[in-house]
């Protein structure tokens, strides 16, 4: 399956830890040259006890002090690890300067609101009441997950406050002001740039997107990202990549991956070779392609167009102007499928043709993007295994279909009355010299 | 500082989860400090400097997660790189079934790129699924070269990467003869557009 979100999840969270950085590593000053690197950090404290999985072990140190980024406040933000099968396990960090330490909570469900909410408030547990906060992680630690649209309460302070885990609905799109990732893309990335990275996305460039601070550095990655949705990333994914693993931006194949600006500042861009480059905190966007160009002009004018900042964007607006894109390039996908016998398959041909002649060279190319492969393949098993579904891709593709049908009977109409006013003014115009 | 090479080639190997991509790749390796990340980010690559006919070529070997999952690999997968590593398990026919598919896909959308095949895992008769006769006739009909290797007992490995590192180097030197004395002289990336080897640009 395409989808890159474990789906038979059966905890809210697998581990929380503490970590302290290793102290003098000085990273970036010296280049990393054979043997391995000094852990970036110790676990110093850890839930639940005896816990061993190396795997999940491994990176946390290096994740919670991606680089020697000095900053004075806390830092909240997200990271992502990649499973064996390709699957994504979610880390939740909170930098305290303070305390010099960085609690992490690692899931494999990808609520980022609900996990960003949920720290400040383990911190401030941990800080004044140990033992409630060890029964609290216990307590969220056994509860399962609550339902599609459903949520989890878990008390503390003697039962005297509680917190709230939402499970999102299954489809819901990306939504402001609720949701914190796409706020900050929004916040700090301007439309233009949001278009070029979609464009970068839809040619499956190596893309690395840079930030001085984490939490904007994850956020956009994590939003853009979204963005994608009927499709997923199905390339190498690092919202937040730390210095050890900097020599993995040479990897010849797609990518996203956030790099903290003290981290790409190490690295020449002859290491890099070709990438696409957008800087959050300076909002510029280097690319030696030129994918925006590449896309139809009436899909490039209509994402300007609706993503202009005097429209007011709360709600998911944002999220479904970039669905619409979408859907107009591959919402009718469905047109091209193939009733067999025994089965159903897609004709990349029969696709094309199918498509209004200004979206076809682009749609062309899109036949070999891995993304859309997926996203085919995915759809095919779907329609193979008889179940119907509708999600929010499936919806607005409906929606299209009768918005254009009524465009055209609108157009017909207007043709037969042109024809016919045309008709009745050429008459009196003859009326008239007759006369 | 000098770098030390006269090309640099970024290979791919490809094949499905448990066909022993890291174990060739581990047998291959002078890197023995780095551990392997793979299931942390989900990439993972080893270097080896090799010396062949008078000139130090660097390897870099790239491997990604879960590749069993797509029915096809795209052509954009294989866009930056010189060569592919097409490995399968002799033993698990399934996994033979894949790398065929891919191996099409590559052939009709990628004809630039370099690559062998590989049927790892090539140490117990009694096992061996794959017969090497019908691995033979594909690659034949694919126009690459087999090689049966098994990374445990450490059978052909050298020769396998030696074959396609000398593929992707006579590749380059044949189709741009200057770039060679380029790459020697210049740390600058190519510019746009003139790299001679690469896939489906």
């Amino acid at each position: 399956m395409g989808s890159r979100i474990k789906n038979d999840v059966k905890k809210l969270f697998e581990f929380w830890c503490e970590v302290t950085p290793t102290p003098g590593l000085e990273r970036g000053t010296s280049p990393r040259s054979g043997g391995p690197a000094a852990p970036a950090g110790v676990i110093v404290e850890s839930f639940p006890e005896g816990f061993r999985d190396q795997e999940v072990l491994i990176g946390i140190p290096s994740f919670a002090f991606p680089c020697d980024l000095s900053s004075t406040s806390v830092q909240t933000y997200s990271f992502v690890h990649t499973t064996g099968d390709s699957k994504w396990r979610f880390g939740f960090c909170r930098q305290d300067p303070k305390t010099n330490t960085a609690m992490v909570l690692i899931t494999y469900l990808p609520w980022h609101d609900t996990f960003l909410k949920l720290l400040p408030i383990l911190a401030e547990l941990k800080r004044t009441d140990s033992n409630g906060f060890r029964a609290f992680l216990s307590e969220a630690y056994n509860q399962g997950i609550p339902d599609s649209g459903g949520n989890l309460k878990v008390y503390y302070n003697a039962g005297q406050s509680h917190f709230v885990f939402e499970r999102p609905l299954q489809f819901q799109l990306p939504s402001m002001p609720e949701n914190h990732n796409l706020n900050l893309y929004y916040n700090f990335v301007e439309p233009k740039e949001m278009i070029a990275v979609f464009a970068a996305m839809l040619a499956e460039r190596r893309i690395i997107f840079t930030s001085r601070h984490l939490d904007r550095l994850s956020s956009c990655i994590q939003a853009a990202n979204a963005f994608l949705y009927p499709m997923v990333w199905q390339h190498i994914f690092i919202p937040v990549l730390p210095w050890e693993f900097k020599d993995y931006l040479g990897a010849p194949m797609p990518y996203l991956i956030g790099v903290p600006e003290p981290v790409l500042e190490t690295v020449t861009s002859d290491e890099l070779g070709e990438v696409v480059i957008l800087n959050c905190d300076t909002k510029i966007f280097e690319s030696p392609f030129d994918d925006v160009h590449n896309l139809p002009t009436e899909i490039v004018s209509q994402l300007k167009k609706h993503l202009n900042h005097t429209h007011d964007h709360i709600g998911d607006r944002i999220s479904k102007i970039f669905l619409n894109a979408l859907v107009q390039l591959i919402g009718g996908y469905r047109d091209a499928v193939e009733y067999h016998e025994t089965s159903k398959t897609f004709s990349s041909q029969k696709f094309i043709e199918s498509r209004p002649a200004h979206l076809r060279p682009f749609l062309a190319k899109m036949m070999d993007l891995q993304i859309f492969a997926q996203f085919i393949d995915d759809r095919l098993k779907m329609l193979n295994s008889g179940l119907g579904f509708s999600d929010e891709f499936e919806l607005e593709t409906v929606r299209y279909a009768e918005k254009k049908k009524r465009g055209r009977n609108y157009a017909i109409m207007k043709n037969l009355k042109d024809k016919y006013l045309g008709k009745c003014s050429l008459s009196r115009l003859f009326a008239k010299n007759n006369v | 500082m000098a770098r030390g090479f006269d090309h640099l080639f970024k290979l791919l190997i490809i094949g499905d989860s448990g066909v022993g991509k890291s174990s060739l790749l581990i047998r291959f390796s002078d890197d023995t400090f780095s551990g392997s990340y793979i299931t942390t980010i989900g990439v993972d690559f080893k270097i080896r400097t090799v010396d062949i006919e008078g000139m130090r070529v660097k390897l870099q070997i790239w491997d990604t997660a879960g590749q069993e999952r797509f029915r096809t690999i795209t052509s954009t997968y294989y866009r930056g790189t010189h060569g592919v590593i097409v490995v399968y398990d002799v033993t698990n026919g399934e996994s033979f079934a894949n790398v065929r598919r891919w191996l099409e896909e590559i052939q009709n959308n990628c004809d630039v790129v370099k690559k062998v095949l590989v049927g790892n895992k090539n140490d117990d008769p009694d096992r061996k699924v794959v017969i090497t006769e019908d691995a033979q006739r594909f690659a034949k009909q694919m126009d690459i070269e087999l090689y049966e290797t098994s990374a445990k007992d450490n059978i052909n490995v050298e020769n396998m990467f030696l074959s396609i590192t000398r593929q992707v180097l006579d590749h380059k030197l044949r189709t741009s003869p200057n770039e060679q004395q380029k790459d020697t002289l210049h740390l600058k990336p190519n510019p746009k557009g003139t790299k001679g080897g690469k896939c489906c640009r």
